[in-house]
This record gives C-alpha cells, sequence and structure tokens, in this order.
C-alpha cells in the first residue's frame, strides 16, 4: 500500500512538474508526452480498467471473438476492431489503427515489444498469470498513464469499498475453489490465480491452501476430492468437458460442494478471461447468491 | 536374430525350468507393482487394510474404498490393458515384418489413430461425434497402417528395414502436424495441444475398460492363435509354406490383431509410446523365439511396465499427475537409441 | 517428365515473384498490388510503414528461411540416398527445439535474443551428438539415419517430459518453436542471412562431387572423391543451415523434405542446377505458407509451420507412391 502512494505521490508530482506521466513497467520505466486517446490493448484485463475509466480501446486481442469480452464490460465501452488472437496478435492492424498507445501482457507480448514500441509507446504489465493484487497494481498504472490518476485511485477505493462489504456480508468459514474445464481436462486456480485471489480478497478460504506457487493446477478427480471443496465453481469451455466426465463417477457425489447442492456452473470468461475490478465484483455478486 | 537361436526343442534341466521361473519372476513383479500402484501416492492414506477391506468387506460410503474401486481400479487396470495391447500389437509388429525396430509408435500406426481421436473430438465433422471412438481410432491406426505398409516398402521382398521406419517417422511428423492443426483450427488454445500427442491415463473411468475389452480380447486370441504360425514364419517363409502355412493370410489376421490392438488402446490412453518397441525385446531376451510363450509375457510385462510408469507419473511431481506417456517415452526413447545403435553395429 | 532448366527456372523465378507481390499486397490490410511497388520505393505511402516494417522482412525471412531448408533437406538426401531424409529425421530440429525449451525452463529471464544462438547451439550438439555416435557408419547411409531418428525420439522426449513438468513457464518458448514467422523483424534477418551467403555457393562447390557420389560409392572412389570426407562435409553444410533456419523461425516441417522432390523430378539429378532451384522452391514454399498463415483466418495469424505440413504432406505421398526401387 505504502509503495501504491508513494508511487502516486510521485506520479502526481511529476505531473505538476511537467506534462510527462511516467511509470515502472515491466520493461523499465515508460513515459508518455501526452494523454493518449487512441488506445490498442492486447489483454482482457486491460479492457476492463478502460472500461472503468470510460475510456474505450480502439483495438483489442480478442481471439477473434468480441462476446469473449462480458456483457458488463462491453456495455460501457464502444465497439473495437479485433486485432487477432492474444498470443499472437497480427501486427499489422495495430499499425493501421494507428495508435498512440498499446497495452501489452509481460508473458505474451515480450518477444515483439520492438515492433510494438515502434507503433506507438507501449506500456508491458502483467496480465497473463497475475493475481488480484498484480491486477489492481496493474490498474493502478494505466490511471497515471491516461493522465487520470485521481479518478483512478477513487475508482480503486470505491472497489475496496465495495468488496469490503461484500467480504462483510459473505463471511463464511467454508473452503471455496474454482476450477476451469475444457475437453483436455480440470485445471484448478490456486490463490495465486485472479479468481482465487479475489475470494482470497473476500476472506474466503481456499480448498487448495498449500498450491502457493502455481497459479494454476491441473487436477484429477482423485486430487479434486482429497481438496474436498464446500463451494466448488467451475467454468466450462465447451459442451461436454472433462468435468462431465467426473460427474459420471460416485465419488464425485462425495465432494463436500455437490453433497450441498453448493456446486455451480459458472462463466469461464467472467472468473478466468475478463480480469479486472469490473469483474471481480460481479463474481463476488455470484458468491454471495450461492452462499447458502 | 539369427533362427540358430530358437529354443523350440531344447532340453535341459536349466531350459525346462526356465520358463516356468521367468514367468513366476515376472508374476511377482507384475503383483507387487499391481498393489503399488493401488494404493500408493495418492493424497489420501490409503493402506493395504483399505484394500482388504474392498475385497471382503466393501462399504460404498467409506472414502478410502471409494478411492481404489472408483478410481484406482480403473485406472490401474486401464494401465495393465493398455500395456498389453500395446506389448501384443508390437511383438506382432516386428513378427511379421521381421524387423527388430518394429513397434506401434516407431511405424506412425499409433500417431495416426490418435489424429483420427482429436480430429473427432474437436467436432469439425459433426457426424463423427456419433460413431464410437474405437472405429474412428481404427480407421486412423488403419489408414496409417497401410500408408506405411506401402510407403516402407513392406510388400516388396526385399526392401531395406530401415526404409520403413523412415517412413514410420515422416508417417509419425505428419500426424503430429495435422493433430496439432486440427486443435489450432477448432479453438484458441493452439499451444496446449501436448496433450494429445502424449498418452495419459489420469482421468479413466470404468467404462473405458469397457471400451478396450473387446478390441483386446479379440486381439489376444488372434495372436495366441497365431503363436504357432509366427513359429514358422520366424524359421523362414519357404518353410512355412512348403509346410502347409499360409504367410499371407497369417499376416493379413496378425494385422487386424495389431489394429484393434493399437485402436483399443489410444482410444482410451492416447499414444503411449514405446511399450510395443521394448517389451519384445526384454521378453525374447528372456525367454527366446517361442512366439507361444512370448505372447503372454508380453502381455505379462507390458502390463507390469505400464503400472511402474503409472506410479512413476505420480511420483515425479506428486501431488500433481502427469501424463504416463512421458514415463514411457523417456525410458523407450533411450531404449530405441540403445537398440539402434546396436542394430547399426559394424558385424564382424 | 525432364523440363529444360532454363524453363525451369524462369517460371520458378516468376513465380517467386508473384508469391512475393501476392505476400506483401494481402493480409489483413488489403494493398493492390500497384499501391505495392509505391510503397516499396516511396516513404510518404501510406502504407509504407506496413510493407516496410512487418511484410518485407517477413517476405525475406520466409524466402532465407525456405531456401535453407530445402538445400538441407537435399544435401541430406543425396548423402543419405533415401528420398525420406530431411534434417528433421537427423534430429537437428528436435536438438535446436530441447536447447530452447531447457534456456526457458532452466533460465526464465533469460532475454528473448537468447533464444536464436541457443537453437544454433542445440542443433549443433545434437549434430556433434549424432556424428559421435554414428562415426562409423558415414558409409552406410540408411544406418546414419537410424542413428539420427533415434536421438531425435530421445530429444523429443526431453522436450516432452520438461513440458510436462514445467507447464506454463514456456509461453515465449514455444511460440518460438511453432514454426511461425509471426513477430519476425528486420533485427532477424543477420540470424540467417550470411549463413546462406556463405553456405550456398559452399553447397554449389560441392555440387560436382555430389553428383559423383549418386554414382554410386565404388564409382566415386575410382574417380578420386574422397567419399567419406565429403559426406562429413556436406552433413556439416546442410546441418548448419537447418539450425540457421530454426534459430530463426523453429520447425517449418515437409520443406526440406518436399522441395528437393519437386525439382528433382522436374530437373533429374545434376545437383548443380539442383541447388539454385531447390532454394527457389523452398523459399516459394515457406512464402506461400506465410502468406496462407495471415489470410486464411484474419485477424488470426496461423503458425506457418502448419501450412507447410498442408501443403507438402499431401504432395509428399503423392511423391513417395510413385517411387519404385529404393
Amino acid at each position: 500500500m505504502f509503495k501504491l502512494i508513494a508511487t502516486c505521490l510521485f506520479a502526481l508530482l511529476s505531473f505538476n512538474l511537467s506534462a510527462q506521466n511516467k511509470v515502472q513497467d515491466e520493461m523499465g520505466e515508460f513515459s508518455i508526452q501526452t494523454t493518449p486517446k487512441r488506445i490498442v490493448v492486447l489483454e482482457f484485463s486491460f479492457v476492463d480498467a478502460l472500461a472503468s475509466l470510460g475510456v474505450s480501446p480502439v483495438g483489442v486481442a480478442d481471439d477473434g471473438d468480441a462476446n469473449r469480452v462480458i456483457p458488463a464490460i462491453k456495455s460501457k465501452i464502444s465497439p473495437w476492431t479485433s486485432v487477432g488472437g492474444r498470443s499472437t496478435p497480427n501486427l499489422e492492424i495495430i499499425s493501421s489503427l494507428k495508435p498512440d498507445m498499446i497495452i501489452a501482457d509481460m508473458e505474451r507480448h515480450a518477444t515483439i515489444y520492438e515492433d510494438l514500441k515502434k507503433i506507438a509507446p507501449t506500456l508491458i504489465l502483467k496480465s497473463r498469470g497475475e493475481s488480484y493484487k498484480d491486477n489492481l497494481a496493474a490498474v493502478a498504472k494505466i490511471g497515471i498513464v491516461l493522465d487520470q490518476d485521481v479518478k483512478m485511485q477513487q475508482l480503486i477505493a470505491e472497489h475496496n469499498q465495495r468488496m469490503d462489504a461484500f467480504a462483510k456480508k459473505i463471511n463464511s468459514d467454508k473452503k471455496f475453489l474454482f476450477a476451469v474445464s475444457s475437453t483436455r481436462g480440470v485445471t484448478m486456480h490456486s490463490p495465486k490465480a485472479y479468481a482465487g485471489g479475489v475470494m482470497e480478497r473476500l476472506g474466503l478460504r481456499s480448498a487448495i491452501p498449500e498450491e502457493t506457487e502455481k497459479a494454476y493446477v491441473r487436477t484429477t478427480l482423485e486430487r479434486l476430492v482429497k481438496a474436498n471443496p464446500d463451494y466448488l465453481l467451475v467454468g466450462e469451455y465447451g459442451d461436454q468437458t472433462a468435468v462431465d466426465d467426473f460427474k459420471k463417477s460416485p465419488l464425485w457425489n462425495m465432494i463436500s460442494s455437490v453433497k450441498n447442492k453448493t456446486y455451480l456452473e459458472t462463466n469461464p470468461k467472467l472468473w478466468s478471461l475478463n480480469r479486472g475490478m469490473i469483474a471481480a465484483e460481479i463474481m463476488a455478486q455470484e458468491l454471495e447468491s450461492v452462499i447458502k | 536374430m539369427s533362427s540358430t537361436n530358437i529354443q523350440l526343442c531344447a532340453y535341459s534341466p536349466w531350459q525346462r525350468f526356465r520358463s516356468p521361473f521367468i514367468f513366476a519372476v515376472t508374476a511377482v513383479a507384475f503383483t507387487v507393482s499391481l498393489f503399488y500402484s493401488l494404493i500408493t501416492f495418492s493424497q489420501f492414506s490409503l493402506r493395504a487394510d483399505d484394500l482388504l477391506a474392498v475385497l471382503y468387506n466393501y462399504n460404498g460410503d467409506e472414502i478410502n474404498q471409494q478411492i481404489i474401486v472408483g478410481l484406482r481400479l480403473p485406472r490401474t487396470l486401464v494401465a495393465i490393458l493398455v500395456g498389453m495391447a500395446m506389448a501384443i500389437a508390437g511383438l506382432l509388429m516386428q513378427g511379421i515384418t521381421r524387423n527388430p525396430l518394429a513397434s506401434p509408435s516407431v511405424f506412425g500406426v499409433s500417431a495416426g489413430a490418435a489424429f483420427a481421436f482429436a480430429f473427432a473430438s474437436t467436432g469439425l465433422l459433426p457426424a463423427l461425434a456419433h460413431i464410437p471412438v474405437l472405429f474412428i481410432t481404427m480407421a486412423g491406426a488403419l489408414i496409417s497402417g497401410v500408408v506405411v505398409f506401402f510407403l516402407g516398402g513392406l510388400h516388396l521382398p526385399q526392401a531395406n528395414p530401415i526404409r520403413v521406419v523412415l517412413a514410420g517417422v515422416a508417417l509419425n511428423y505428419l500426424c503430429i502436424s495435422m493433430t496439432r492443426s486440427a486443435v489450432i483450427f477448432a479453438d484458441e488454445h493452439a499451444y496446449g495441444v501436448l496433450h494429445w500427442l502424449i498418452g495419459s491415463i489420469s482421468n479413466t473411468r470404468m467404462e473405458d475398460v469397457y471400451t478396450m475389452l473387446p478390441g483386446l480380447s479379440i486381439g489376444l486370441l488372434l495372436a495366441m492363435l497365431l503363436a504357432h504360425k509366427l513359429n514358422l514364419m520366424h524359421i523362414g517363409e519357404e518353410m512355412m509354406n512348403s509346410l502347409g502355412g499360409n504367410a499371407k493370410k497369417v499376416r493379413i489376421l496378425a494385422s487386424i490383431a495389431v489394429i484393434l490392438l493399437i485402436a483399443s488402446a489410444v482410444s482410451v490412453a492416447g499414444p503411449v509410446g514405446f511399450i510395443g518397441l521394448m517389451i519384445p525385446h526384454i521378453a525374447r531376451a528372456l525367454i527366446g523365439q517361442d512366439y507361444r510363450l512370448l505372447v503372454p509375457l508380453c502381455a505379462l510385462l507390458g502390463a507390469t511396465l505400464m503400472l511402474v510408469a503409472d506410479i512413476f507419473s505420480r511420483v515425479i511431481r506428486f501431488p500433481d499427475d502427469s501424463p504416463i506417456g512421458i514415463i514411457t517415452s523417456v525410458i523407450g526413447a533411450l531404449f530405441f537409441l540403445a537398440l539402434a545403435l546396436r542394430q547399426v553395429r559394424p558385424r564382424s | 517428365m525432364r523440363v529444360r532448366p532454363a524453363f525451369v527456372f524462369i517460371s520458378l523465378i516468376v513465380l517467386l515473384l508473384c508469391f512475393s507481390v501476392w505476400h506483401i499486397g494481402a493480409g489483413a490490410i488489403d494493398i493492390a498490388p500497384l499501391d505495392v511497388f509505391k510503397a516499396l520505393h516511396s516513404s510518404d505511402s501510406e502504407h509504407n510503414f506496413i510493407v516496410n516494417n512487418f511484410r518485407l522482412p517477413r517476405l525475406l525471412i520466409s524466402g532465407l528461411v525456405g531456401a535453407a531448408l530445402a538445400i538441407s533437406g537435399l544435401l541430406i538426401q543425396g548423402v543419405i540416398r533415401n528420398p525420406l531424409a530431411s534434417p528433421d529425421v537427423l534430429g537437428v530440429t528436435s536438438g535446436a527445439s530441447l536447447a530452447v525449451i531447457t534456456l526457458a525452463v532452466f533460465w526464465p529471464n533469460a532475454p528473448i535474443s537468447y533464444i536464436p544462438p541457443a537453437a544454433l547451439l542445440g542443433g549443433f550438439g545434437a549434430t556433434a551428438l549424432l556424428l559421435f555416435l554414428a562415426r562409423h557408419l558415414l558409409q552406410r547411409p540408411a544406418a546414419f539415419a537410424l542413428v539420427g531418428i533415434a536421438l531425435a525420439a530421445t530429444f523429443g522426449a526431453a522436450i516432452d517430459y520438461l513440458l510436462t513438468v514445467n507447464p506454463l513457464e514456456i509461453n515465449t518458448a514455444m511460440l518460438w518453436l511453432t514454426g511461425s514467422v509471426w513477430g519476425r523483424n528486420w533485427n532477424h534477418l543477420p540470424l540467417i542471412a550470411p549463413w546462406l551467403a556463405v553456405l550456398m555457393p559452399l553447397a554449389m562447390l560441392l555440387a560436382y562431387r555430389l553428383d559423383l557420389l549418386a554414382l554410386g560409392d565404388d564409382t566415386a572412389t575410382s574417380l578420386g572423391t574422397g567419399v567419406k570426407k565429403l559426406r562429413l562435409l556436406c552433413i556439416v553444410v546442410a546441418i548448419s543451415l537447418a539450425s540457421a533456419a530454426v534459430s530463426v523461425c523453429g520447425s517449418i516441417g515437409f520443406v526440406g523434405l518436399v522441395s528437393p522432390h519437386l525439382v528433382r523430378s522436374l530437373l533429374g539429378h545434376r545437383h548443380l542446377l539442383l541447388i539454385p532451384a531447390t532454394a527457389l522452391t523452398g523459399a516459394i514454399l515457406v512464402i506461400s505458407a506465410d502468406l496462407f498463415a495471415r489470410i486464411l483466418m484474419p485477424p488470426i495469424e496461423l503458425p506457418a509451420g502448419i501450412l507447410t505440413a498442408f501443403i507438402g504432406a499431401p504432395y509428399f505421398i503423392f511423391l513417395l507412391c510413385r517411387y519404385k526401387n529404393w
């Protein structure tokens, strides 16, 4: 927290001295002279941050499918141009949009940093595999470079208030777990993953507290039964996925969440793709409604 | 591998007890690994008592017993069946091609079956969803088998044995590229395709055992019935034909068995590598060339190896599971390398 | 089917030019052919940025990588005298991939610029190991290839092992290795161009001696060619070219396998002609693969390596069916 305030103070000071906004990004120091108007973002978490400020990105790496952005975020911004897949965004389209800033992910886009910089000033932040706290730090940086630091800090404070309110209301000592399921298997999200971080923020216990290193843990039914969450939320990518095979086993009914009918199939786009404050609050709402 | 070391008619005190002895040792190894595979390296503290309780005093509400019956047992059974299928498929392939390198993975047959499987699961052709998975993998195994047969020149009287390996490798590569692209066209997880290329038995259920049983039993039965003919074939094809055997018929029947075995293994566990290459060589080193003994011994050894590999797949990243194919391919690839080097050693 | 060499070369060059213009013109942003030329030489054209920063370097890199892989395949097939041999078969590609994955796993914070030298090192390391294990086998090409295959399988298993045990930290390296020209720019050109500039003339010098080799070992020896030395030299040249290509673009399959066949069926067996023609064919193949990778599902980019498999594999099978005695 102190760090955050310090950064903000520093940002405010530098704002007063010149029209230049500086932040530390994953590649070093990022500075921009003007307030960016045409922004291209290469991960969904950045869309959430921009939407909170009411800024519409001109281009989004949405894997060619605009519906991957959840409606709550989509409704806040105007339509964008798809710049291709997140792992291999299309540089030609990005440059044709003539952006004045690009926000990219450290893990996926460090390879094309030089190319992106040639197109426009590029802010590289953490997104893929980020934790809840990483996300808030990234959001604050986006606020600074967009010259809306004060507003962003206020939004974060409001978000914190709402999350505190949710935490108070939810107040459960049960074990929670979010997992995604595809045709290739089931993956649990540890407290290091975004969804796990949101649960932690709400004061909920994780069913796999021992996983402190890895954000995503591939699991078998055996391990899931051992984790034995009291509340299990599963985001399914597709109609028929690995979790449907789990359900056919008698052991599935031994998971406490299934026994107590607190098993919930939820939207993986919300819980795993669209990381950010808006998504976190909807997740908190969903958790609140499922908890008895 | 000359025909002189055939031990069909050998007779000496040791020879007489050798086979039963080897079978006994293998059976013990099998039982021990079966035991460990059932109850070790679980996050639940399973004990031998639980296993006994399952046998004599089964209680469906007891979680340890449920874990053994609902998860460990199917997994172990699938490991056994896949090991048997792959090992015997390899044995038959080596028998009919007389190529010591013949095996489902080296010849690209299991890659073909796996591609068919991956392609059907992507849902690009909705019609495929209604066909049982066994038929789909059979079609894949059949097509790649036929392709490798002709590309590799197995229909020619005199062909370089390495030619068919090259054909198999090319086919393998082709199938892997196509599996990748099938997955990429179907969804966004473009770089997580490893799953389709490595065999795994982490999430098997009792239904998988039933899926495997018909293909496996027919394949096994065929292999047993053909054992005598394969012995004759090993001595020489002319001899065989003169003794009233029909080499062509044996080849076709054995090929059917191979396709069935590989297809049933791949449809449940994916392309688990190199079992079919390693086991027949180990079995031959232990017991000689008699196929009537080789078939059951390969089945037993294949099952044992798979059980051991299954235990290791849980150990290396405990408590996470790893695909079993990782273990078999690491061991198998080294075995392949050693075998290749031996194969090409200058003969003095 | 033999065609006059001049005709073959002219058609290949025309084809290369057509594909190049198409490659630069087509994509997520379409540029009319005339505008392509305008964009190339005037800096104030609206498409100048896209053409000069993205498409032109990609075109050149695809072309050079294709040429390098194709020549490599030609030399290896010439030496091993087996139409199914290729740089992939000898374990060069998997050796290079293993090096990159190892780097990514054990040194996750290494700069991205370390990947190409690591791949190059891996390719050479794999070759050194192969030459050591198969040092007695230079006279027996098929046996030599077999050892290469087994080595490739071992590297492949090691890669799979590393990827399974360390699942998440591999994104950049995986992207590098999927056989794609995405994200490659002018900085990558020096990684491949000098190799080709030095090794292609060397291959041409070797061409005459390779022709002798095609007559059979006995004839070649009696004509005074040091067969063993020649084989070794050819393999080293071929593998250097393949490693350089892999270090830039990852493993792009089937180019080294298919291009030599195509050209041989048109030009016969004279290596002096085969080498430049194969280089052109390889370049056309990879350029078209990169083109289709960009235009098939815009704005999504596909890995070019998969496209070469789609173009190359059916043709490869067709060709093999026509081979009789080998």
